[in-house]
């Protein structure tokens, strides 16, 4: 089986992280507004965990801004709303338009002045690619990772990270590439809700589906700011580096094991 | 989803956790579902409502499922696994019956220790996950604010300096002094104008007095 075109994944979930310095006050809710120009859905707070999340309708998903002590997330994920019969529930839809329209976002943040400084960059994606049945997407697998897996196998995820030595020049020693590949199934199911209790029946065959989970990131234990003038360019890296993955796999050359 | 190889359900709108098809091992999210099931009732309910009766997916960024060994180089948001909680309860509530010396270690220090040198992460978070629901004995709080303060290293900086910070804002004046003991460990000259912010709200002179020692060394290290 060969590799599919890189147009071909659907993107369930992209996420960008900023990691700042532990002394940044950097909670602004109004970013989210802001950046969509429009007003966010739903706000809560969590006093206790001191966690607040801010979130909205966003080009066809659900963008979440999300602030703990330690950490800023933008997410975008699959609205809630009527079921489109043509893309899983849990779609955004298709990997390429999404990425571009989350990316033009986060670059955008990225460049505001009253963003804090970034110790770590994080750019996160779950990309899903529909498979005929259990084989089928095991026979894909091996297109994707340097193991000859067996479409008799079952439970089977692989998971690597291949550092990329790439922003030396900018004191970031080099990139973590972090992927996780599996298969899995997808069904629905139908629901009823009585006074007698809720009842659950299966519906239809399940939808087979290849999983990437992507997480490129700077490293942890760097202990400098990230120059704010880079933060643009290196989200950029971070997201050609998951393209990149998504359409080679890590069977490629260039991430073989060594 | 159901499972294959990656269990995700859309009749379960949880954690979109993975689990193995063939584990026999619990799932890895009982008690957070349980402890949304308000939420997820309303999930269902609105899933009976629509034609088809699927369940909208349900999102939410800060609790990805744990794993036994989560990778190292990874950013996503961790959830806290209920059974270090537990671990962490039993410790603090364990030490309780102890008497701490000023610089010198205990039974409740060398286990916290060793809790963080095994899980240092996924312990801090366990941490402050207890914390955050629990006071604790205050005594008990301060010891451990000022050894986690001096455990690991950039990595766990954040997490460690979100225990102080919050331990600075206690209503015990020994988990304060614990906090402040613990900034003085972690001597980071960033920590300097937190102090002074503390300063300001601090009512006890001893307490005020060693803020103002803290603050001079950090200071001088700027």
């Amino acid at each position: 089986m060969a590799k599919f075109p890189i147009e071909e994944w659907q993107a369930q979930q992209l996420r960008l992280t900023v990691f700042p310095p532990p002394n940044a006050e950097h909670r602004q809710p109004e970013w989210w507004q802001r950046m969509t120009g429009t007003e966010p859905s739903e706000s809560t707070t969590d006093r206790k965990r001191n966690t607040s999340l801010v979130s909205g309708e966003f080009g066809g998903g659900n963008l979440t801004l999300g602030f703990s002590p330690e950490r800023i997330d933008w997410y975008l994920t699959a609205a809630e709303g009527p079921i489109n019969p043509v893309i899983s529930i849990e779609d955004i839809g298709p990997m390429i338009q999404s990425v571009d329209q989350f990316s033009a976002l986060a670059e955008r943040w990225l460049a505001e002045q009253d963003i804090p400084e970034v110790v770590r960059l994080a750019f996160g994606a779950v990309l899903t690619h529909p498979e005929t049945d259990h084989r089928a997407g095991y026979m894909r697998l091996r297109d994707y990772v340097p193991i000859p897996v067996d479409p008799d196998w079952r439970d089977f995820v692989f998971q690597v990270n291949v550092r990329a030595p790439r922003m030396a020049a900018h004191g970031i020693p080099y990139l973590n590439r972090l992927s996780r590949w599996s298969v899995g199934a997808r069904s629905s199911g139908r629901l009823s809700v009585s006074p007698q209790g809720i009842a659950v029946a299966g519906t239809g065959a399940p939808q087979y589906g290849l999983r990437l989970e992507l997480d490129v990131n700077t490293p942890a234990d760097s202990a400098g700011t990230i120059p704010r003038e880079l933060l643009a360019d290196l989200y950029r890296e971070l997201a050609a580096a998951s393209r990149a993955i998504a359409s080679d796999g890590v069977a490629h050359e260039q991430y073989r094991l060594q | 989803m159901s499972n294959t190889d990656f269990n995700e359900t859309a009749l379960s709108p949880g954690d979109k956790a993975i689990q193995a098809e063939s584990s026999t091992a619990l799932p890895q999210d009982t008690i957070e579902t349980s402890r949304r099931r308000a939420k997820w009732l309303a999930a269902l309910v609105l899933g009976a409502a629509i034609s088809t009766g699927q369940v909208p997916p349900f999102t939410h960024p800060y609790g990805r499922r744990r794993e036994e060994f989560p990778a190292e180089s990874s950013t996503l948001a961790a959830g806290v696994d209920p059974v270090l909680l537990q671990n962490v309860k039993d410790l603090f509530e364990k030490g309780a019956s102890e008497f701490f010396h000023d610089g010198m270690d205990s039974n409740f220090s060398r286990s916290l220790l060793s809790l963080l040198g095994s899980r240092a992460a996924d312990a801090l978070s366990a941490i402050a996950e207890y914390l955050s629901g629990n006071e604790g004995n205050p005594e008990v709080v301060s010891e451990a604010l000022r050894w986690v303060a001096e455990f690991g290293g950039p990595d766990t900086l954040p997490k460690r300096w979100s225990i102080l910070r919050r331990g600075l804002k206690s209503r015990f004046p020994v988990v304060r002094d614990g906090a402040i003991l613990g900034f003085a460990a972690l001597d980071d000259p960033r920590a300097h104008s937190l102090l002074l912010e503390a300063r300001e709200s601090e009512q006890i002179r001893e307490l005020q007095l060693l803020i103002e020692r803290v603050a001079a060394r950090l200071e001088h290290r700027r």
